[in-house]
């Protein structure tokens, strides 16, 4: 059969060469659809010309309805687009259908092959084969879900053989347009088993599929949505097994370190609390957990994140294109999904380190219909700090104790409703002398209802509560006081989404901020220290959004949206005035107004548009852009450049204004020709307007006129980000590199108040060159050799430059703001990780990982600072918290 | 297992601290002007001198040759001596309370005005109690070697009513003794021969191989008298406290066989500020915080003196115009918590054991 369609299409193409009269024929308009066969009959009764073709294949083809005239071959390539039929001219007449049946072939050949490696195949039809419908191609939406609880399962690749691919969102769904006919779709997740789907698609339609989760895990490092499959820009999503299967500092298993390997992705220092994304302040973002917002992510000062990684389920990072779903932080957002318990059966998990020990569990409450997990973490480092008190008297006063915990239950009340309730709460003790204690502490709660209103209509409600705080204690009786502060802020969001050709995402959140800024209560009563109470603040910031997804073409996909964001300062609370014309000091104020509790202080508001553009360029290639505008009615007030253990929040008023950033993010992605090659390339520009900077000499800390010690500057970041990926084989890694830039200017209103004369300074953040090289070795499917090595450019700082005496007392004139840099910063990891056996029934899943930080035992600084070099005169010196190679083994475990 | 755990913790917390390095800073010498004004009778001085590289702190010139004139609110102004190399004076006025001044500097070889912002002289208050404790340091092995010392502190209260700056800095007095007279030299017969007498000129002694040491006049080093000033900023910390101050650490005194020879006499001086030179030295006080981990990012120092033609050019230091109050504390060897060695054997003239030595005994002492 296949040598006699050889033989036809050789004649066909040879006699085509000669003659196009036939093809040339012009055929009248179709006022409406009508059968492709029907036509050729008519075109055989008026012209001299024939067609050869078996009957069947032309049963569904239908002409589209045209009011012009058009050529036979016009209308017989328009017939056939899409479909696996072509046609040729032979002898001047004669018009050859011939159906290309190879596709057929690979079809049937691949359902073949699964059948036999024994995966899952499932059969759907969608629509009726024999109906006309003379459309050519359909729209297949769906969910895929876990087999295990019925979650939503995200980044499943959905692949249509030979058509084309697209992967599931976090909410599990996907979309993608698929030819008439049958066709095989592969379903493909790390941790699940493959499955097939033999599919036929004669309407549009929506599916449900369960995948299989599989013990195995696939030899891929991490899947990123800045893969061409997915439509938006800067976004990435990070798994905890790949977390898992890299070296970890003491043991620890941590998501923002993990996060820091990412492009534009940095931090000001060794251990340094948060991180820094694309020169924004760690401020900048939005840390969400449950979608309550998590003030502090670090335990011991940043020693280790605050998050236990047993109880993550997704975690997915924006750097750029921001959605309009999410505000309130201009540099990104880093959205952390608690894990839902099995529905079906009870599962633990845990791990045993050197610093704490984790331990999770889920199980169904109520077999299919509700299930709960809870997940803690506690260090007994405390334990470790006492037994070698006696060997080590620089540790007799220090201690340092964490834990954290997160639970969630899920109930689902029908086939769309369910309820979730789930609770995260982390603490800290450290304390560093006999009479100092510091302590954080992080609670987040939340209560959410999602409910499916029509099958193309999701909705979400929630109602959550969150408080962060810190105290800071010290006994010492003569200076004794604690000082408290917090930040509570409950907050309603009620989401909407809704399917169909236009993906719409809607909704509204409001979140009431109580700030206590600061209360310093003398301990004892010898203390000389007053009770100073910063009266507390009160905020409101309220946002409506709304967003599209569409394709624009076949090629061209659209998110576009806008988010409105109204806040408002709430009294009580006094605003001073200040004397006109002068600088804003603290005797300088002329007046004050008082207003009372619930008046209105301060209003702004503002318009946040929101884009998202993907273009297939290929296949294999695409570009995005994505812009996006957030404001940010919250500020860190802090004058070091790592996070302080007493830095404090301050809610927008009358003289600080919210920070606005509009940010624009141009991407090129790309899979190379090799298998499992990815590169991608995005360029980034960002303006900041309303930073704080801190004055010179300014005091931050139980200041009620802190307008006096900060000025507004602007900040402009901008730079490229180059990754490539190995994703498949034995060895997987990536190496991500960043050039950039992040500078501001404070001009000030008054010469005094401009820092570095007005001039244009790098920020703390500055780093221009960024590099992160991560790897993975698989020496079988249960031993993994990885590594990770990390270089970025030290950050800025200003260093003395002179040195004078003034009464007897030594001072020392500094450089510009930040005109210098600490050295600069790099490092390298491995770790040796041996897995449980991957059989399907046991007892117990363990994994050790054997790692090895700061392998060269490089001494990268901290911190940065100056002391007396001997003569009375300051000079700098760093501070390495990590002076030597760390190594670390850990045993985690699952059942 | 302890080992290992103590090998964990150390390796972390341990940590190290080394010296920065910063690649080369371009330099360039400044004027500072460090200058007095109080409400004593007596001499105000100012100083004039040049700012030195960090890589050469000692590098500092004296500016001579300079015209210095004071100005008060009500027209008044006065003229400045130079005294010294540098070193300027003005002896016959003092200042007001509630009256303002300012000075201009013109150099011997500039045409240019420096001048100085309006200082408005404030009152000082009052220091209610000026009292020492002794602090006890442990270091060594096992935290057996002990360190003595005398925190001083002081209560006070400032002026209520008006602007409350201020700002205290000490003069500490000791008095050594050597023995000048029992010097000797090495004999010229054989090195391995007693040395022979030969005591200072100063001790008031000679030797004679007849008589031996013969007293013939006063010695003039067998006591000196050394001051030592406060070299850090201590203001009053007008954030968390009002207008009292409790317990406020001044001075801390070594107790050491030399300054408490006899005994230590301490001389704290409260002197009110303007805002602006409370700023100049709360940048001070911030500059000697020493190694947080979490220190402020450090930031110029800006004095009140400022070129008058030209915005651009940097002076540093500051005039400052104070109304002081002074209590002082004497502490005796006897207050010392341990026995204290002599300082018997010292042979050398006193003046030349301690710099700044000298034999000229204070008024008060």
């Amino acid at each position: 059969m296949k040598s006699l369609l050889i033989v036809i299409c050789f004649i066909c193409f040879s006699l085509d060469v000669y003659s196009q009269d036939v093809l040339g024929i012009r055929v009248q308009p179709t006022p409406k659809s009508l059968p492709l066969k029907g036509i050729i009959e008519a075109l055989e009764k008026e012209h001299e010309v024939r067609f050869f073709f078996r009957e069947e294949w032309l049963e569904d083809i239908m002409v589209h309805a045209d009011p012009y005239p058009r050529t036979l071959r016009e209308l017989l390539e328009e017939a056939f687009t899409g479909t696996d039929i072509s046609f040729h001219l032979i002898s001047d007449f004669g018009i050859v259908i011939i159906k290309d049946r190879s596709r057929e072939i690979a079809r049937e050949e691949y359902l073949y092959k699964a059948m036999l490696q024994k995966k899952v195949i499932e059969k759907i039809t969608l629509g009726d084969p024999l109906s006309r419908v003379g459309r050519k191609q359909f729209v297949l939406t769906g969910v895929i879900r876990s087999d295990m609880n019925r979650d939503p399962v995200s980044q499943v690749s959905v692949e249509i053989l030979n058509h084309g691919a697209t992967t599931t969102d976090t909410e599990g769904r996907f979309k993608i347009e698929v030819p008439k006919g049958n066709h095989v779709v592969q379903l493909k997740r790390n941790n699940y088993h493959d499955k097939v789907v033999d599919l036929a698609m004669f309407a549009d339609g929506n599916i449900s599929l369960t995948i299989e989760s599989a013990p195995r895990v696939l030899d891929e490092v991490e899947i990123s949505d800045q893969s061409i499959t997915t439509s938006r820009v800067s976004q990435t999503s990070i798994r905890i097994i790949d977390i898992k299967r890299a070296p970890t500092f003491l043991g620890e298993v941590d998501v923002i370190k993990s996060l820091q390997t990412q492009p534009g992705v940095t931090t000001v220092g060794e251990v340094a609390s948060g991180f820094n994304v694309r020169g924004g302040s760690v401020d900048q973002n939005l840390v969400l957990f449950e979608g309550v917002p998590i003030f502090n992510t670090s335990h011991a000062l940043g020693f280790f994140t605050a998050f236990n990684p047993d109880i993550i389920g997704n975690t997915t990072f924006y750097r750029g294109g921001i959605p309009a779903e999410f505000g309130g932080r201009v540099s990104s957002v880093l959205k952390i999904t608690a894990r839902e318990g099995d529905f079906r059966r009870w599962h633990g998990s845990g791990g045993i380190g050197i610093i704490s020990s984790y331990a999770t569990i889920g199980g169904p409450i109520k077999t299919d219909t509700s299930s709960l997990i809870v997940s803690g973490r506690t260090s007994y480092s405390n334990w470790m700090l006492d037994a070698v008190k006696s060997n080590y008297n620089s540790l007799e006063n220090t201690s340092l104790r964490f834990f954290d915990g997160g639970l969630k239950y899920t109930h689902k009340v029908n086939a769309g409703t369910k309820f979730m309730l789930s609770g995260y709460v982390s603490h800290d003790d450290f304390t560093l002398t006999d009479d100092t204690l510091y302590q954080w502490k992080n609670y987040a709660f939340s209560m959410r209802l999602d409910k499916t209103l029509k099958p193309d209509l999701f909705a979400t409600a929630a109602l959550n509560v969150g408080h962060y705080g810190y105290s800071f204690s010290d006994s010492d009786p003569l200076q004794a006081f604690d000082l408290d502060y917090s930040i509570t802020y409950p907050s309603l969001k009620v989401d909407f989404n809704r399917n169909g050709k236009h993906s719409l995402a809607f909704g509204l959140h409001s979140t009431y901020y109580i700030m206590q800024s600061g209360e310093l209560k003398p301990r004892s009563q010898e203390s000389n220290v007053s009770d100073i109470r910063i009266p507390q603040e009160h905020a409101m910031e309220t946002a409506l959004y709304i967003s599209d997804e569409f394709a624009l073409s076949n090629l061209l996909t659209v998110e576009a949206g806008f988010r409105y964001s109204l806040y408002n300062r709430l009294g009580k609370g006094i605003v001073y005035q200040y004397k006109a014309g002068a600088p804003i000091e603290t005797y300088n104020v002329v007046d004050s107004t008082i207003y009372n509790s619930g008046d209105v202080m301060k209003t702004y508001h503002g318009l946040e548009p929101r884009l998202s553009l993907r273009y297939e360029l290929s296949p294999t290639a695409s570009f995005k852009m994505g812009y996006n505008r957030v404001y940010q009615y919250l500020h860190l007030v802090t004058n070091t450049a790592a996070v302080a253990p007493v830095d404090i929040w301050q809610v927008s008023n009358t003289y600080f204004k919210p920070q606005r950033a509009d940010q624009v993010s141009l991407g090129y992605f790309r899979k190379l020709d090799k298998p499992g090659i990815e590169f991608f390339t995005e360029a980034f520009y960002k303006v900041v307007e309303n930073v704080l900077e801190f004055k010179d000499g300014a005091r931050l800390l139980l200041n009620r006129q802190l307008e006096t010690a900060l000025l507004n500057g602007t900040s402009h970041s901008y730079g490229i980000e180059m990754s490539l990926s190995k994703t498949t084989g034995r060895l997987i890694g990536t190496l991500n590199y960043t050039l950039s830039r992040s500078l501001r200017r404070v001009p000030g209103a008054f010469q005094d108040e401009a820092i570095n004369d007005g001039k244009q300074y790098p920020s703390n953040f500055d780093q221009p060159h960024i590099l992160n090289v991560n790897w993975r070795y698989g020496i079988s499917r249960r031993h993994f050799f990885s590594g990770i090595f990390t270089y970025h450019t030290g950050r800025p700082m200003s260093v003395p430059i002179a040195l004078y005496n003034v009464d007897g007392v030594p001072v020392a004139d500094f450089s510009n703001r930040n005109e210098y840099r600490i050295p600069d910063y790099h490092r390298l990891d491995i770790a040796f990780i041996i897995e449980g056996n991957h059989r399907k029934k046991k007892l117990l899943d363990g994994t050790w990982t054997f790692s090895f930080y700061n392998v060269y035992a490089r001494k990268n600084p901290y911190s940065a600072f100056f002391k007396d070099g001997g003569d009375g005169y300051l000079k700098p010196y760093t501070l390495s918290v990590i002076g030597t190679v760390i190594p670390s083994v850990s045993y985690s475990f699952k059942f | 297992m302890r080992i290992l755990i103590f090998v964990w913790i150390f390796l972390v917390v341990g940590g190290c601290i080394s010296s920065l390095e910063i690649g080369p800073v371009p330099f360039k010498a400044r004027l500072v002007v460090d200058g007095l004004l109080t409400d004593q009778p007596g001499q105000h001085f100012i100083t004039l001198s040049t700012s030195a590289p960090t890589h050469s702190p000692d590098s500092t010139t004296r500016v001579s040759g300079a015209s210095i004139s004071l100005h008060d609110d009500v027209g008044g102004q006065w003229n400045y001596t130079e005294v010294t190399n540098g070193r300027y004076r003005i002896s016959d006025v003092q200042g007001v309370v509630g009256r303002s001044y300012h000075i201009e500097i013109q150099l011997d070889d500039e045409p240019v005005v420096y001048r100085s912002t309006p200082q408005r002289m404030t009152n000082a208050g009052e220091i209610s109690d000026l009292y020492a404790k002794v602090k006890t340091f442990t270091h060594g092995p096992e935290n057996s070697l002990k360190d003595y010392s005398f925190e001083v502190n002081l209560n006070a209260t400032n002026d209520s009513k008006g602007e409350h700056f201020l700002r205290w800095r000490t003069v500490g007095t000791y008095e050594i003794g050597t023995q000048p007279e029992l010097a000797t030299k090495p004999n010229p017969s054989s090195p391995m021969a007693p040395e022979i007498p030969d005591p200072h000129p100063c001790s008031g002694y000679v030797y004679d191989d007849d008589d031996g040491l013969v007293r013939v006049g006063q010695c003039t080093c067998c006591q000196c008298w050394i001051t030592e000033y406060s070299s850090s900023a201590i203001i009053a910390d007008n954030s968390v406290t009002q207008h009292t101050y409790s317990d406020v650490l001044v001075a801390t005194i070594p107790i050491d066989k030399f300054r408490f020879y006899r005994k230590y006499h301490l001389e704290v001086q409260q002197m009110s500020v303007s805002e602006e030179v409370y700023r100049f030295w709360q940048r001070v006080k911030s500059q000697e915080a020493t190694g947080s981990i979490f220190q402020a990012n450090i930031s110029k120092v800006k004095g009140n003196i400022y070129n008058a033609s030209d915005s651009e050019d940097i002076v540093f230091g500051v005039f400052a115009v104070s109304a002081v109050t002074t209590e002082t504390i004497t502490l005796l060897r006897s207050d010392a918590p341990e026995l204290l060695p002599s300082l018997d054997g010292l042979t050398a003239p006193c003046y030349q054991l301690i710099r700044g030595a000298t034999n000229v005994k204070p008024p008060f002492w």
